[in-house]
């Protein structure tokens, strides 16, 4: 197979070299930023100022650090365990055969394509404080007294982000959770039936090991995508109010593009690769490449 | 009784996902009924649940905002990404089943690491790196940064379906003397090309929400395409028109979500035919 393989070398090397210059090297590259003061009326240059472990003291050692890591964390754990949880009650329903089933299924995939920055501005409209629709119907059953300041009230501008988050995220943990179940061949649950098996324990024993490695790729894929969240805080709080609902990809986006401090958005983005490289290198591990790939 | 009880049985299921779906789309139902809300209605407590001064909002963006440089942006860029990410991906997905080696596996893990980077941390890095190509405010620097995003992603789902080919297809093939660029265009592709227009419209549609790059690396208002317009014109930090931001979004959106459902079902295969086994 080596001889006479350059075509497929040649189609490999491509898109390598490509991936290479456009997410390799600016991996990279963003370490080496982090160590930089970027003039951003001279950014026309590889190398930059100097400036050690500058931008490491002022950004990861600063007292607002600690409250958006921990906003980080709250936002994925939150996001990916309800997302999965909701996903798997929803895919248990989609799993039983009726009309039209296929179609529902496909509909909730909505939410994924559409535009999340449009996606946000509609959860907006869905958490005004004075003029919401949620705030509406819990007001009037009696759920709470007062409207609620969804995305004003540094209490809650987190969850309700992370609200929208798990609307966004339900139908892929559905879809590959129904796929998954669909696949365990029936005749393990008429073997556990005749061995007098119960629902509960035909879903501990049988269901729930069968599905392990859907489950570690559906949460990881969940890691993922909620680690990649922007638009949602772009469009909802922008990290607001008073950081209350500030996370670390937004974080350093606001340096570099609003502040125009290149170096310690690099900072932050250097912390948050390597804790997303950690996450990948899980994912990989417990997956095995050839499952996931 | 029994067949009765059956009947439940079999209602059940339709009419509980059906509830579920429903609620699960009020957001998309609240958008459309928004943007037909009046301008006094749209401050009104409690909310409407249907438009009761129905008003064409839609006629007033595209008088206020340059819708269709908006959406001929939009597409552009979306046109761009989707044609370079597959002229990219399909190529090293087949090229990734041909080829083996222990040095193959390191490039696949590299692969998955790769497709898991936040776009909005990558940005930092491209904008100095586009900086000095003289790429900013270009097109194509946001075509380039979303493309080196979403190669990984195809390769993940694309490579499944190569694999799935059966040898003796391929030997026969090769036996005859098709090797090469002939074997992937004439034997290989075609047997995977379905796998290939789903993933090709999931990578388009994707890329036609795109925001996170083009916000970071446009300046010009000619060139931002209407994800960033929506905020922009509609959803500024100060002055916020709801109504207007909704009217804009249908125009935005309605296209895309009638091309969703009619492939939805496609789509869900494509999805999830490589990565669950």
């Amino acid at each position: 197979m080596k001889r006479g393989a350059t075509f497929e070398f040649a189609m490999l090397a491509t898109a390598i070299l490509f991936l290479l210059v456009f997410a390799g090297i600016p991996l990279i590259y963003t370490v080496i930023l982090s160590f930089q003061e970027i003039d951003p009326f001279k950014i026309n240059r590889i190398v930059h100022e100097w400036v050690g472990f500058e931008n490491y003291r002022d950004t990861l050692g600063s007292a607002k650090a600690w409250s958006v890591f921990s906003n980080t964390v709250i936002f994925l754990c939150l996001s990916v365990s309800i997302q999965f949880v909701v996903g798997f009650g929803l895919a248990l329903v989609f799993v039983s055969r009726f009309v039209g089933r296929d179609v529902m299924r496909g509909l909730f995939l909505v939410s994924w394509i559409t535009p999340q920055i449009a996606v946000g501005i509609i959860w907006v409209s869905i958490f005004s404080q004075k003029i919401g629709i949620l705030n509406y119907a819990l007001t009037s059953l009696g759920i709470v007294d007062a409207p609620i300041g969804w995305l004003t009230d540094p209490d809650y501008a987190l969850y309700s982000v992370t609200i929208a988050n798990i609307w966004l995220g339900i139908p892929f943990n559905m879809i590959f959770l129904t796929v998954g179940l669909l696949a365990i061949p029936s005749n393990l649950y008429e073997a556990a039936r005749m061995d007098g098996a119960n629902a509960w324990s035909r879903f501990r024993h049988v269901t729930l090991p069968s599905m392990i490695p859907t489950i570690v790729t559906v949460i990881s894929l969940g890691i993922i995508f909620t680690l990649q969240q922007f638009e949602l805080f772009a469009a909802m709080t922008s990290g607001g109010p008073a950081g209350a609902s500030l996370v670390m990809q937004y974080w350093s986006w606001e340096f570099s593009f609003l502040t125009f401090e290149i170096g310690k958005g690099s900072t932050i983005a250097t912390a948050m690769l390597l804790f997303v490289t950690v996450v990948g290198g899980f994912y990989v591990y417990f997956s095995r490449v050839d499952d996931v790939v | 009784m029994s067949t009765a009880f059956q009947t439940h049985r079999k209602l059940a299921g339709p009419i509980l996902a059906g509830l579920l779906l429903l609620l699960f789309l009020f957001p998309i139902y609240w958008f459309y009924i928004t943007s037909l809300k009046g301008p006094k209605e749209i401050d009104r407590f409690p909310p409407a649940l249907w438009p009761e001064e129905p008003t064409l909002n839609i006629l007033r963006v595209i008088a206020e905002a340059n819708v269709a440089q908006y959406l001929s942006n939009s597409l552009i860029i979306a046109t761009g990404i989707s044609l370079l990410t597959m002229g990219l991906g399909v190529g090293a997905s087949w090229a990734l089943v041909r080829i083996r080696g222990k040095w193959i596996d390191a490039i696949l893990i590299t692969i998955v690491v790769l497709q898991m980077l936040p776009a909005a941390l990558m940005a930092t890095p491209l904008y100095v790196i586009f900086s000095n190509l003289f790429l900013l405010d270009t097109r194509a620097a946001v075509v380039i940064a979303a493309s080196a995003k979403s190669i990984p992603f195809v390769i993940i789902l694309l490579r499944p379906s190569f694999l799935k080919i059966p040898k003796e297809v391929i030997e026969a093939a090769a036996v005859d003397g098709c090797t090469g660029w002939r074997l992937f265009r004439f034997i290989a592709f075609p047997l995977v090309r379905n796998s290939v227009i789903i993933i090709f419209a999931l990578i388009f549609m994707q890329a036609y929400g795109e925001y996170v790059f083009s916000r970071s690396f446009l300046n010009s208002d000619g060139k931002l395409p209407a994800s960033v317009g929506l905020v922009t014109e509609f959803f500024g930090q100060y002055e916020r028109d709801v109504t207007g931001a909704m009217a804009f979004g249908t125009i935005y959106l309605t296209p895309m979500l009638v091309v969703f459902v009619a492939i939805q079902r496609k789509l869900v295969s494509g999805l999830t035919a490589g990565a669950v086994k």
